[in-house]
This record gives structure tokens, C-alpha cells and sequence, in this order.
């Protein structure tokens, strides 16, 4: 069983207070989803501060893409138990989740207040527009891989079609998807060696 | 409120590959099967979402507000975020050996793709909820030029239609 291993690029683990610093900044300033947020982290964790090594950080990142739930949670989560134990892993879920939190508390009563105005309704008509957006090259980025497979295109199709057409239950979708790859993909020479996010991500 | 509870414990415990897979998931619970709120409010949640730091998961307060109050929010969400919380700290003893299984490799590539459809798909239902007017649909398509022809920050991308829309709405 491979134990927590504090971290190497450290003499001392880092204090709980310091953790809980560097993770309430990120996460009131980290815009733009979970690698650009990884890469302020990278940056305080690695270069700034030595709190762990760079193989270290991106194990961490993988953990976080293997693990359900989001990417950057799940990573900086995982540091902090290698860092400081317990008491580390719950600072650093509560401290990087805590300032987005009370951010987005504070819109929500704007909008339960305001969001009936004529302006604030076209505000948000505006943002959906750009919402849209987001998701649409989102979606085209993230599956312009799979497309390159026969198998892993016709998943991703299915899917979609599962989905929008049919109403397929979420949670059974992922499970079927699951089990048709565990059938689909049996020789090793179906896993590639993945590219590794943080080297484009990370500065 | 407990369905509140179970329903984010749910989400957070089988959102494999990021924030943006809880979208289709929220969408499918929180709007289809509960109606805890319309397809116009859990887009402007997303919305409100994005133009915040951090993880896109924190629209899940937005609907536990609505739901029951400050607590819901709270609840909420805790709830998402519990999971992952958990995985993490497991995946410090178990990584190597999930990594060295071809069965949790192959598993997880299947998901992968499914996902990325399953995104698509919710696009496509949101899409449908947020091209109210002829003005948006040229908005979203302008947006949807800049972000595939320059590099921009999608919070800022997003910011700046709602901006135009101040004026246009």
C-alpha cells in the first residue's frame, strides 16, 4: 500500500495557516476552470514555495482527472493530505472552495432580489449568450481527441444521442459507457501514453 | 431538503472528468425530475458560475438558495463537494494501483468520450432555453468566433456578452 508521502521538495511540511493563505487567494482569483487554476497553484506550490515536487504535483493533477468531481478539488484535496495529513486535506477542500462560495451566495441574492428588472434579465440574456459559447468550444476541445478513434467517436456520439434524444439517466450513462470500455479496449496498445496537461498549462 | 442532500452527494460521487460534466447532470435532476428550478435560472446559474472564481460546481448554490435558504446553500454545496473530498484522500493509497489496472483504464476511457457527448448534449438543451432572441443568437455566435479565433478567458468571453446585453435587453 503506498502510504501518504510528505512532501519531498520540503524539509518541513508547510503550516496549516500558510496552506489555508495560499488557497483562499487562488480561490477568490482563479478564473477560467480547473487548469488555470492548477497553474496558479503550480506556481505557489512548486516554484514560490518547494511544497512538493513537480512529478508530485502532476500525480496529483491525475488524480484529480481519474477521481469524480472536479479536477482542481480533487488535486489540491490530494496535496494537502500528502502535505499535512487530515487537518491538511479539510483546510485546503474548505479554504479553496470558501471564497467562490461566498462570491457566488452573494450574486445569488442579487438575482433573487433583482433578477426580474428589465436590465438585470438582459445582463443575463447577454451572459447565457456567452455561456453557450463557452460550453459549445468546451465540448468541441475536449472531443476533438476521441474523435480521432472509431471506438472512443462512436461513445462519445452515442452518448450525446442517448442523452438529448432518449433521456437516458446520467449516472446509468456513465455505467454503460464504463462497461462498453472495459469491452472495447482489452490490449495495452489501446492506452496510449496521455499527454500531459500541466506542461501546456503551467508557466 | 434530503432529496436536496442525496441528489449533490449523487452528482459529486459520478461526475468523472471535471465541472462541466455536472451540467448535464444538474440539468437532468435539478430541472427535469425535481423542477427545483427553470432552464432559464439554472442557465443564469451557470452563468453567475463562470463569472466567479473558482470551480464551476459552485452554481450548485444558486439552486440550493432556492430550495431552502442559506442552509440549502450551504448543504448543496457540501453535498457536491463530499465525494470528492473523500476520493482524493483514498486515491493517496490507491493510485499506483489503479493506474497499473488495464480494467480501471479501460473503464475510464470509455467514460471519457461519453462524457464529452454528454456535455454536447446539454449544450444543445441550454442552447435551446438561452437563444431567446435573434440579438443572442448573434451574441453567443460572436462570442463562440472570438473564443475559437483568440485565446481569451471564458469568464471574460462570458462578462462581456452580459455587458452587450445590459445595452440590448
Amino acid at each position: 500500500m503506498d502510504a501518504p508521502i510528505k512532501g519531498k521538495g520540503a524539509a518541513q511540511p508547510p503550516a496549516l495557516l500558510k496552506i489555508a493563505g495560499v488557497l483562499l487567494k487562488v480561490g477568490s482569483t482563479g478564473f477560467g476552470g480547473a487548469m488555470p487554476m492548477l497553474s496558479l497553484v503550480h506556481t505557489e506550490y512548486v516554484e514560490k514555495r518547494h511544497w512538493v515536487s513537480q512529478e508530485e504535483f502532476e500525480e496529483a493533477v491525475m488524480v484529480g482527472q481519474i477521481m469524480p468531481g472536479p479536477i482542481a478539488v480533487d488535486a489540491i484535496t490530494h496535496i494537502g493530505y500528502r502535505l499535512r495529513g487530515w487537518p491538511g486535506a479539510i483546510v485546503s477542500w474548505f479554504c479553496f472552495i470558501l471564497p467562490s462560495f461566498l462570491l457566488m451566495l452573494a450574486l445569488t441574492l442579487f438575482y433573487m432580489r433583482y433578477g426580474g428588472l428589465p436590465q438585470v434579465v438582459g445582463i443575463f440574456k447577454g451572459l447565457g449568450a456567452g455561456v453557450v459559447a463557452v460550453i459549445a468550444v468546451a465540448a468541441w476541445r475536449m472531443g476533438k481527441p476521441h474523435l480521432k478513434n472509431v471506438k472512443t467517436a462512436f461513445l462519445m456520439v452515442a452518448a450525446l444521442l442517448a442523452l438529448l434524444l432518449l433521456k437516458v439517466n446520467v449516472v446509468l450513462l456513465v455505467i454503460l459507457a464504463g462497461l462498453t470500455g472495459m469491452a472495447l479496449f482489452r490490449k495495452p496498445s489501446d492506452f496510449q501514453p496521455s499527454r500531459n496537461p500541466m506542461k501546456r498549462g503551467a508557466r | 431538503m434530503l432529496q436536496l442532500i442525496l441528489t449533490f452527494l449523487k452528482i459529486g460521487a459520478f461526475t468523472f472528468g471535471g465541472g462541466m460534466v455536472m451540467i448535464p447532470f444538474i440539468e437532468q435532476d435539478a430541472v427535469n425530475t425535481y423542477a427545483w428550478l427553470t432552464h432559464r435560472e439554472f442557465l443564469d446559474a451557470i452563468a453567475m458560475g463562470q463569472i466567479t472564481p473558482g470551480p464551476i460546481v459552485i452554481s450548485s448554490v444558486f439552486i440550493g438558495y432556492k430550495v431552502a435558504g442559506l442552509l440549502g446553500s450551504v448543504l448543496a454545496m457540501g453535498a457536491i463537494s463530499l465525494p470528492t473530498f473523500f476520493y482524493s484522500i483514498a486515491a493517496a493509497y490507491q493510485l499506483h494501483r489503479l493506474k497499473a489496472n488495464l480494467r480501471v483504464r479501460a473503464f475510464l476511457k470509455g467514460v471519457g468520450p461519453a462524457v464529452v457527448g454528454m456535455i454536447g448534449a446539454a449544450g444543445f438543451i441550454i442552447a435551446r432555453a438561452a437563444l431567446t432572441d435573434l440579438w443572442v443568437g448573434i451574441l453567443a455566435a460572436a462570442c463562440l468566433a472570438v473564443l475559437v479565433r483568440f485565446k481569451l478567458d471564458a469568464s471574460l468571453v462570458i462578462i462581456a456578452a452580459g455587458a452587450v446585453g445590459f445595452f440590448l435587453g
